[in-house]
């Protein structure tokens, strides 16, 4: 097996990082697990409900860590694969994650953001920082809170009509920050260094293809529910859009399936 | 099993003391512990960027900070918000190893509310925060195994894959198109009337601002979208209940109460 050691984002520091985190997560996996199946025994909870649950764990899991790995390679192309690698990791959504990587490339100004490699040490490290960064504030607010809100009973309280409001109030807030990006697809303006990196054939094709895949496995998924299907639904529709793009671009005329009406 | 306990601390028949159900004395080893490892795994996770920076001898601008002001914000809202709701759902401990290792709300929280209900215990109860603690610190180890097993192995063909000379560049190029598109679209289901007005500004903004950078246009769907959420809510578009502005009066109790002992005196006369 050949690795490619000669880019900045993949070297060998980068692979040293992964581990790093890999190693961390299982001594804390593996702390709090040995403490839980030793308080297990104490409480007198059965042998074979701990395996149970344990086995259960391991096999929802599976499912969903592929969809992350996939969701790892489709980043991989501007980040290189250990930068994902270890942000998917650990605290971080996708959600944030691109969104803030994309923000802190944009801010440095390397040309083409996400549509092409990075090149510029200072845009990754920067899109390191920021991706980070944001992530991590979950995690402060674990550190400070959540033995106070055990103590308050944990409950945010939602009253009547107040729970409506809320629940619309944080729907939309996800949904302006990703309509950002979807819009962006449809009107965004690309480098002119750069082919099909702005708003034109291709990004509708992708976005539209991804919606409508994923429409359609929601679909299915609400009929015959399967918690494999749920889990994957969201890479299989991005891969789907990504090939979709490739087919494409092998059948379309040259000029047609280049066309970026913001450039 | 322990009886379910939403108080803060309480004694038991057997006066052992309680605090949601779980025994005071390892709920607060559980607090101590898990702080302990949050607090490492912070150091550790901020040294990433560090060690990145030092290695490649590149620093970000505070910009590229500022420009990501909207993603904290939302990102720290988002924290608060979850950590108040699964610190209830699924106990302490796994708290603090699901805000180590991410994935909540579609692996951690899932996976342990499942277990929590195979196995008939309560979270609120020393034996569910076992089964909570084992679901979820099982989830992680498995999680982070599948992903380094499959990184590893897809290692050296994702070089050649998104080389520009690569047949499959061109996908890569459109990966956010892609990308957003899968996502958004559960949120618009679940919220059929919040997407259209956002999405149809954004795309405006786009067109009559073309420079426009992303984090100017996440603070602006951000915005009008929590703007439109509200109004439509207001006109009761969102549960079809109208909620017009109540205006506060002030009353003036004391004459009132004068106005009504009158009365009674009149009546007495």
């Amino acid at each position: 097996m050949h690795f490619d050691f000669s880019d900045f984002k993949t070297d060998q520091f980068m692979y040293g990082l992964a581990a790093i985190v890999i190693l961390f997560v299982l001594a804390d996996s593996i702390f709090f697990l040995v403490r839980a199946v030793r308080r297990g025994k104490q409480l007198g909870v059965s042998s074979s409900t701990m395996k149970q649950t344990a086995t259960s764990a391991a096999l929802f899991s599976i499912p969903g860590a592929i969809g992350i790995v996939m969701t790892i390679v489709a980043l991989s192309g501007a980040l290189g694969l250990v930068l994902p690698w270890i942000r998917l990791s650990v605290i971080g959504s996708i959600t944030y994650e691109v969104p803030a990587a994309k923000t802190a490339i944009e801010a440095v100004g390397a040309p083409g953001g996400m549509a092409v490699p990075l090149t510029s040490k200072k845009a990754f490290a920067t899109a390191a920082w920021v991706m980070t960064t944001g992530s991590v504030l979950p995690l402060v607010i674990a550190i400070f809170l959540t033995r106070s809100i055990q103590k308050a009973n944990g409950r945010a309280t939602k009253k009547g009509g107040d729970g409506v409001l809320f629940n619309a109030l944080t729907g939309a807030a996800f949904i302006g920050l990703m309509a950002a990006f979807a819009a962006e697809a449809i009107t965004g303006v690309g480098s002119k260094a750069i082919l099909c990196d702005g708003a034109g054939v291709m990004s509708i094709s992708a976005l539209l293809t991804s919606v409508l895949v994923m429409l359609l496995l929601m679909h299915i998924n609400k009929k015959h529910p399967n918690h494999w299907l749920e889990s994957l639904s969201m890479p299989i529709a991005m891969f789907c859009a990504m090939i979709v793009v490739l087919i494409l671009g092998k059948v379309l005329p040259y000029d047609i399936a280049m066309l970026e009406w913001r450039y | 099993m322990s009886k379910k306990n939403n108080s803060s601390v309480t004694i038991d028949a057997n006066g052992v003391e309680r605090i949601t159900g779980i025994e005071k004395k390892y709920n607060d080893q559980t607090h101590r512990l898990g702080l302990t490892w949050d607090i490492i795994a912070f150091v550790l996770f901020m040294m990433i960027p560090v060690s990145i920076s030092l290695h490649l001898h590149a620093w970000p601008d505070a910009g590229a900070f500022g420009a990501a002001a909207t993603l904290f914000i939302i990102t720290a809202l988002g924290g608060v918000g979850e950590d108040i709701m699964y610190t209830s759902l699924i106990g302490p401990t796994a708290t603090y190893v699901s805000f180590l290792t991410g994935n909540i709300s579609n692996l951690k929280f899932p996976c342990t509310a499942s277990a929590l209900e195979s196995s008939g215990y309560d979270v609120h109860s020393d034996e569910g925060e076992v089964v909570a603690t084992i679901a979820v610190t099982v989830s992680s180890i498995v999680t982070v195994l599948v992903i380094a097993i499959f990184c590893v192995l897809l290692a050296p063909f994702i070089p050649k894959m998104t080389n520009p000379a690569s047949p499959l560049y061109p996908a890569f190029k459109q990966v956010l198109p892609a990308l957003f598109g899968a996502i958004i679209v559960p949120y618009c289901v679940k919220n059929p009337k919040l997407w259209e007005f956002p999405l149809l500004v954004l795309v405006l903004v786009y067109w009559f601002v073309p420079g426009i950078g992303i984090s100017v246009a996440t603070f602006i769907g951000v915005i009008v979208a929590m703007l439109g959420a509200y109004v439509e809510y207001k006109l009761g578009w969102l549960d079809g209940k109208k909620h017009p502005h109540t205006k506060k009066v002030a009353v003036d109790t004391e004459s009132i109460s004068d106005d009504i002992q009158d009365d009674m005196d009149g009546d007495r006369k």
